[in-house]
């Protein structure tokens, strides 16, 4: 069953740790954010060993991709400097898009522009999947907005919900338009229950309202690729020997990155 | 005590005599033009096309680049946003660059001739020519 991997790097060279990731988790398709590691150190890293990984390349530079399929079989379709629109065809299987995003932070922007930025990429994503004519479509990436901004959740962003059984219905109606859905599993990992980390990126400032931990690393399904997806998402702490938490739990920034990756298997 | 029924008001034209404005430029339509000419500069390898949709009360203009050999592969290099109801001003949005401010026309050209020009645009074409070359 494929896998894949998200990480945002915050631009730190750590190929030493991805490749700990992608080894240790049997990844199939690697996605990067911030990776600021040149194409070279990170294959020559990756391969160290044995020669699985290739380098599929695309237009958008805030994302690179490295997969154990040949490259060929990820073809970007659609990018812009935000994200990149790939076809997965792999022999065998049913063709899937990819959709790799890093969006911008809530330094730079308010939360109106990130809610527009949000539907911009959901426009692109139809557009998309009306051009290539199925919407087996994966959404993945840094989106700097957790699951329950509008952004996620309102019919004109991903519109994604938090429950397999609502993102069946496929599509929703409101005021007479009918709205396709996603599924987004991140939200059944708020929290740090079973000690795992209360989501992929951790945030304290002294103001009022504060929620510390953020889910801004997430994965959206559409409800036709459900029936391969066996709730198996996975937010990851350690790079084999290595934890990418620090003694306090959060994000280790010093020596990892400031955002943890996420994994998950797809069976398509 | 009310007036009696008086027809003439559906005779009369309310409209100002003045002709409406029908023959201005307007940005998508300055937009089109530049895409229109990409594909003969590059023996249309790498051609582009603007796409236009209306969001949040805002008109948002995509500039898209399009390489017919790489199975209609879409690249978008930058966006322009305006209210719907006026044309002017713009918004320019490219790349990581903070958005841009555009107040008319004059400064639209000179917005697009600044990244049409760019290296980083012509980068991307050569780059998109030569995989399109195979």
């Amino acid at each position: 069953m494929p896998r894949f991997l998200f990480w945002n790097l915050n631009n730190k060279p750590l190929p030493h740790l991805v490749k700990e990731i992608a080894r240790g988790n049997n990844v199939d398709v690697l996605v990067l954010a911030e990776c600021a590691i040149p194409v070279g150190v990170m294959l020559t890293t990756l391969n160290a060993e044995t020669p699985d990984f290739q380098f599929a390349p695309g237009q958008c530079e805030r994302i690179q991709v490295f997969t154990r399929f040949h490259s060929g079989f990820l073809a970007p379709v659609f990018e812009s400097d935000r994200y990149s629109i790939r076809r997965l065809r792999l022999p065998l299987r049913d063709e899937v898009l990819i959709v790799m995003a890093h969006l911008p932070s809530k330094m730079h922007f308010t939360g109106e522009s990130q809610r527009t930025e949000c539907s911009l990429l959901a426009r692109a994503v139809l557009e998309q999947e009306a051009t290539v004519g199925h919407s087996r479509t994966i959404v993945l990436g840094d989106f700097n907005t957790d699951p329950y901004e509008h952004g996620f959740i309102a019919t004109d962003g991903f519109h994604s919900v938090m429950s397999k059984t609502v993102a069946r219905r496929k599509t929703r109606r409101v005021s007479g338009q009918d709205f396709d859905l996603f599924y987004n599993p991140m939200w059944s990992y708020f929290g740090d229950v079973g000690n795992r980390p209360g989501g992929t990126y951790y945030y304290e400032k002294a103001e009022h309202v504060n929620y510390f931990w953020h889910m801004f690393d997430q994965v959206l399904l559409r409800p036709s690729l459900l029936g391969g997806f066996s709730d198996d998402v996975r937010i990851l702490t350690m790079a084999g020997s290595t934890a990418l938490l620090d003694h306090n739990g959060r994000p280790d920034k010093e020596n990892a990155s400031d955002h943890l990756p996420i994994v998950f298997s797809l069976d398509f | 005590m009310s007036s009696a029924p008086d027809s003439s008001a559906l005779e009369v034209d309310l409209w100002p005599k003045a002709r409406f404005e029908t023959d201005l430029v307007t940005p998508v339509s300055i937009l089109r033009r530049q895409a229109a000419l990409l594909g003969e500069k590059t023996q249309q390898l790498v051609t582009a096309y603007v796409a236009s949709e209306a969001l949040y009360n805002e008109m948002t203009h995509y500039f898209r680049l399009v390489v017919p050999a790489l199975d209609n592969y879409k690249y978008e290099l930058f966006r322009v946003t305006h209210k719907v109801d006026q044309l002017y001003p713009l918004t320019g949005h490219v790349q990581d660059k903070n958005p841009v401010k555009i107040t008319d026309q004059s400064d639209l050209v000179g917005w697009l001739k600044e990244v049409l020009s760019a290296e980083s645009t012509a980068k991307r074409i050569d780059s998109l020519m030569a995989q399109a070359k195979g």
